[in-house]
């Protein structure tokens, strides 16, 4: 699903990743680690487009990003569900609004999009707060919400930068587990995290990035 | 997990499939309608824009206006010139009418009036005033005239000019007098009114531009979190872009909607003043409001200014914001 190809990065003089090689298959759940500033924000742009590599190939869902042009972004970026350390969520749009943002983009209809936004919002145990603003929720709430807006297109693949950052554990845990469901439904996972702890319990391959640079094959922490 | 599960062919979990055309059309209501409800969250700012608006659209309209009047009065006044022929002072009341019945013959001229030297001066006392001055006047100072229309006077001052001048080598001929300069200056006036209109109007445009620019990029710019996340989630610039025309052509109606009733109004208080100035040189002209396809051209212009404005920002404002 994701593959980079001696992938390297640089802003200006400064080595973000440096010529990385990694596969995760179709349907495969990974974590990425790595102390901040390692690049793991770096990667997950790379994979989204928010940024080019300055050497080097990714390829996401067979798809040679290099070849896509400016405005081939956005198609790229509807295949993605992608979830953010701090969710990302529109204040003035209401919980409902902000998880229809991507049908909305897509062009769905009204009764389309209502009737996805509402499974969506199932999926996390939020059915009932559709009505209210995001403002007035709690931290993981939010975070549910967000994952809500990553999934509600049925994306084949979900980003997730830091998910689990302003969280505490058991809170944690309900989100992680929250990914492994979809992991298991066929959709693949990439996690950015440095959570261990967490990581460790879960058992997944993990990415292990060390000054820009991958520091060992995937591998499966503590199995 | 149900949720995921792809419905097989035809995408039945879509109610019906939609035609692209119907499903444009559909986002363009939609977002028609969510700008137009935008406009109502900050309506003091957006009245001020719509003035400011207005004031640029109306200034050049009304002069527009004015000035496509003025041209149709200056065509009036052109046609109705007169040319005063001045008969030498020996030349007989036969003699005079002799020549005015052949100046009329000439296919140059309408219509040629003999005018006595006496009919001159009994009607120079009664316009004048001076009936007691003139009435003690031994000799009739004044001399026989003959008032020639010319005809085809649409064929411009040119043809005025050669008539006169063929007028003037006719023998018992003694001055032959047609406004020409006065009509010369009045065709100059309203050439260079119309140049300055021009002038005005383009750079007032080029306001209206900067002014619908300046606006929608404030509005990006109080939008940003709300485009970036729209850019992080797949939305393409054509669905960002939309909202900010749609809000420029709303801005665009709205300034022409107040143009038009400035210019109605400043018409309305120009007329009884205009229309007694008319009277005053027994002319029936009167200061019309703009008609209907000067309305139409109106919102026409407003609508398509402040769209281009619009359209001329929006995409380089929203280049500059991109996901970091």
């Amino acid at each position: 699903m994701i593959r980079f190809e001696q992938v390297g990065k640089k802003y200006r003089d400064k080595n973000a990743l440096v010529s990385n090689n990694f596969h995760l298959q179709r349907g495969d759940m990974a974590f990425l680690t790595g102390h901040s500033g390692a690049g793991k924000s770096t990667l997950l742009k790379l994979i989204m487009l928010m940024e080019r590599p300055t050497s080097g190939k990714v390829i996401v869902d067979r798809e040679d990003l290099s070849q896509l042009s400016r405005t081939q972004i956005p198609a790229h970026r509807r295949k993605i569900g992608l979830v953010f350390q701090n969710h990302q969520l529109l204040m003035d749009y209401s919980v409902f609004d902000n998880v229809a943002l991507p049908l909305k983009i897509s062009g769905y209809n009204e009764r389309d999009s209502g009737r996805r936004v509402r499974a969506a919002l199932d999926k996390v145990g939020l059915l009932d707060k559709e009505k209210l603003s995001p403002q007035v929720l709690s931290s993981g709430e939010q975070q549910r919400i967000g994952i809500a807006r990553a999934i509600v297109n049925k994306p084949k693949l979900i980003l997730a930068d830091e998910p689990t950052g302003n969280l505490d554990p058991a809170l944690s845990a309900e989100i992680m587990h929250l990914f492994q469901q979809f992991n298991q439904v066929g959709v693949t996972v990439l996690i950015a995290s440095h959570d261990l702890a967490l990581i460790q319990r879960l058992q997944h391959p993990v990415i292990q990035l060390n000054q820009g640079r991958i520091s060992g094959p995937l591998s499966v922490m503590g199995a | 997990m149900a949720f995921f599960k792809r419905r097989p062919a035809h995408n039945a979990s879509r109610s019906q499939p939609e035609s692209p055309a119907k499903r444009l059309l559909r986002e363009h209501k939609e977002v028609a309608i969510s700008s137009w409800c935008r406009l109502w969250q900050s309506p003091l700012a957006n009245l001020l824009t719509w003035l400011t608006l207005a004031i640029a659209l109306a200034l050049p309209a009304a002069l527009l206006l004015l000035l496509s009047q003025a041209q149709h009065l200056g065509k009036q006044v052109n046609q109705s010139s007169h040319i005063s022929v001045f008969l030498a002072s020996d030349v007989s009341r036969e003699q005079g009418q002799l020549i005015t019945g052949q100046l009329g013959s000439r296919p140059d001229i309408a219509q040629a009036t003999y005018i006595s030297a006496e009919q001159a001066l009994a009607d120079f006392k009664a316009s004048s005033g001076l009936e007691d001055i003139l009435t003690s006047l031994t000799d009739n100072p004044l001399p026989a005239t003959i008032l020639i229309e010319p005809a085809n006077t649409s064929l411009g001052p040119k043809a005025i000019a050669t008539l006169t001048q063929q007028l003037r080598q006719q023998d018992p001929i003694d001055q032959v007098l047609v406004d020409m300069e006065w009509l010369d200056r009045l065709q100059a006036l309203l050439d260079t009114s119309e140049r300055f209109t021009y002038s005005l109007a383009l750079l007032l445009a080029l306001g209206v531009l900067l002014v619908v620019g300046n606006t929608v990029r404030l509005q990006i710019e109080s939008r940003k979190q709300e485009i970036l996340v729209i850019k992080l989630v797949g939305g393409t610039d054509a669905y960002l872009r939309r909202p900010f025309l749609y809000a420029g052509l709303w801005a665009g109606l709205f300034s022409a909607l107040i143009a038009w009733v400035i210019l109605q109004l400043g018409v309305a208080y120009l007329h009884p003043p205009l229309l007694s100035l008319a009277q005053s040189y027994q002319s029936d002209w009167q200061l019309q409001g703009l008609s209907w396809m000067g309305s139409f051209n109106l919102f026409v212009a407003s609508c398509g200014l402040s769209v281009l404005g619009a359209s001329l920002t929006v995409g380089r404002q929203l280049r500059l914001i991109e996901p970091k």
